[in-house]
């Protein structure tokens, strides 16, 4: 069974002069125990607000999401806390997300507490959660400023570990790490779902870091998802002219360049006034009239994967297979 | 070729609450007239300190302890106050990573145009403001001449990098240096800014040194690359050199450390173990060594010389390529 099932996922949120903007525009997608689902898009796609909607620290305004098989909508007070046990957030900053007075020990511990441990096992537990990120247990004493952009991120690591949750969201989780520290956490990120059978909503703008930490792969732009797929054929045969246009973007070391690098004019428009028909047209160098008129739904394309494009190319035949 | 900056063994020096830390430690590198030299490095390394010490931008609490820095053969660091206001600006711009911190909030985009344009080339208001609204339409901003009129705060973060590039080649400078701008966008709008600054100094001929993280964006730029490390360079030569058969091992680590586009990958990335080093005491020897694998004793007592390109005890002997 998955553990993190969303469907037709909503949230908008509401500006001046009462203007809705769609930030999430009917999200569907599933991740299963031990898989890690990659979402990608750029700033304003609404993937972060994906992750937020999921932990309801926004309420959505429409769609059900089941976390563990269980509906989240509506859930208050001592329910609301447990479904949080299965649920875990790591974000970009992890000094913005340590309280910067409390010793790391005490920070890791918070968790424990909210599990229910009682008071004389959690010693033991905030020693094995720092060793199993890989932080020496004398750290425990020391505070957040004291230590390194990578040593910080692995206790968020650890106190998101501590409530034994199913899934934990990671929302541009590595990107404000040094490149060669960010290997390092990607790699514990996998050792951890190796050993628990964790699963991972990976979210990132950071596509070759994506390519290494997801399974599959969900491209989101202006509050829908355009493609979804595995690593193989979203990395391999992108089908929709908004992933390749990204993926052409992405500049590779020692990759010797002719000519210019931008398949891709302009910026995403404003999510408050998406255009008609398929919101990626007046950027698409493909665009034909129907792009302007009719919205694509996501559907199976060649290749396999699911895709929202009225000219990426049908499946043959015998490839019809649901990713 | 003359080089048009030099840059001679420069040391900068930081005072901190904790004591002096020497922030940049001896470096040393040249820059040629229409050239690209990448600075590639992590947090610490002194690249942007590098920078700001050409430029004269350093902060109060930093002194340039020794070294040198000529411009077209002159002490850069000997130039009196209006020299180096005629000199910056005019002669040599700087991007940096958000462009909010290069823009004046309070005031607007044209007149932040027009008063390099007024200031350098002695414009009057009409001749700037004509020329101002060409240089945005130039740099791709619709509707250039009426977004005269708007503030930055009203323009989305590619747009603003985009005026900054704009102020920058305002004056036609010899020198372009740009620290990380394009770190703070999106990979679609990075590459517009990279093609930007490719058109720009390609017409003016400017030299570029163009200073990241990204291994990516430095290859895909710059004509040579400089790696630092611990307030030093650790590695130069040209990008493929640098890129194809990397010798410093902090070099390759960086390289093997970022996941691939294509073709297979690793059940887990190459990492090298512990963090870039921060401000604070040094061990003597190679700052790289506590997280090299293959450090010998001589890399933990004396500090590698630059030789042939790379500082580094065990790839100059070994003198092994990948």
């Amino acid at each position: 069974m998955n553990v993190v099932e969303v469907e037709d996922l909503r949230v908008h949120f509401s500006r001046r002069r009462g203007v809705t903007v769609r930030a999430v525009d009917g999200v569907s997608f599933t991740v299963a125990p031990g898989e890690t689902l990659g979402l990608a898009g750029e700033s304003g796609s609404g993937k972060s607000t994906v992750a937020r909607a999921l932990l309801r620290i926004t309420d959505p305004a429409g769609g059900r999401v089941r976390i563990g098989g269980r509906d989240i909508a509506g859930l208050r007070g001592a329910a609301l806390k447990t479904f949080r046990r299965q649920m875990q957030m790591v974000y970009q900053d992890p000094y913005d997300s340590l309280d910067p007075r409390m010793r790391i020990g005490a920070t890791v511990e918070e968790a424990l507490i909210v599990r229910g441990l009682p008071a004389g096992q959690r010693p033991a537990r905030v020693r094995e959660l720092l060793e199993r990120v890989g932080l020496p247990a004398a750290l425990a004493t020391r505070y957040p400023h004291e230590l390194s952009g990578g040593q910080r991120q692995r206790v968020s690591i650890a106190r998101a570990l501590g409530v034994d949750p199913a899934v934990i969201a990671c929302d541009e989780a590595v990107s404000a790490l040094d490149v060669s520290v960010r290997a390092q956490i990607l790699n514990l990120l996998k050792d951890l779902q190796e050993d628990s059978g964790l699963a991972y909503l990976f979210i990132s703008h950071d596509l070759s870091t994506m390519r290494f930490a997801a399974d599959r792969i969900a491209i989101m732009y202006l509050g829908r998802l355009v493609e979804i797929g595995t690593r193989d054929q979203v990395f391999g045969a992108p089908r929709h002219p908004y992933t390749q246009a990204l993926l052409a973007a992405v500049p590779v070391p020692g990759a010797r360049r002719t000519g210019p690098r931008v398949r891709l004019a302009g910026e995403p428009p404003s999510p408050a006034d998406p255009p008609a028909g398929c919101a990626f047209h007046p950027r698409c160098p493909l665009a034909e009239e129907i792009c302007r008129t009719v919205r694509p739904e996501l559907a199976v394309k060649r290749g396999g994967q699911l895709t929202a494009c009225h000219l990426a190319p049908e499946p043959e035949r015998d490839s019809e297979v649901t990713p | 070729m003359d080089a048009l900056l030099d840059v001679d063994d420069l040391v900068v020096r930081f005072a901190t609450p904790n004591g002096d830390h020497t922030a940049v430690r001896g470096v040393s590198f040249s820059v040629a007239a229409g050239e690209r030299l990448g600075i590639v490095g992590e947090s610490g390394s002194g690249k942007s300190v590098t920078a700001q010490a050409v430029m004269r931008l350093l902060g109060p609490a930093a002194t340039v302890e020794s070294g040198a820095v000529r411009f077209e053969g002159r002490d850069v660091l000997a130039f009196p106050r209006d020299e180096l206001r005629r000199w910056r600006g005019a002669q040599a711009a700087m991007v940096f990573q958000d462009p909010l911190s290069s823009l004046n909030p309070l005031v607007r985009i044209g007149r932040q145009v027009t008063e390099t344009l007024r200031e350098h080339l002695g414009m009057d208001r009409g001749a700037a403001a004509v020329r101002a609204a060409e240089l945005l339409a130039e740099v791709g901003i619709p509707d250039a001449a009426a977004r005269l009129r708007d503030y930055p705060m009203t323009f989305s973060g590619g747009m603003r990098q985009r005026v900054a590039v704009a102020i920058a080649v305002s004056c036609s400078p010899r020198l372009l240096i740009a620290d990380e701008p394009t770190t703070a966008l999106d990979v679609t709008v990075q590459a517009q800014v990279l093609d930007l600054m490719d058109r720009m100094t390609a017409e003016l001929g400017t030299a570029v040194i163009l200073i990241s993280h990204d291994l990516g964006v430095v290859s895909t730029f710059c004509d040579r690359v400089l790696v630092m490390y611990g307030g030093r360079v650790v590695e130069s030569g040209t990008t493929e050199e640098i890129v194809g058969a990397p010798r410093h091992p902090y070099t390759r680590a960086l390289l093997g450390s970022i996941p691939a586009m294509t073709g297979p990958l690793p059940r887990r990335l190459p990492s090298i173990p512990g963090s870039p080093p921060q401000a604070g005491a040094r061990p003597p020897g190679c700052s790289f060594a506590s997280r090299c694998p293959l450090a010998e004793d001589v890399c933990h007592e004396i500090e590698p010389r630059m030789e042939g390109g790379v500082a580094c005890h065990v790839a100059t002997a070994a003198g092994e390529r990948p």
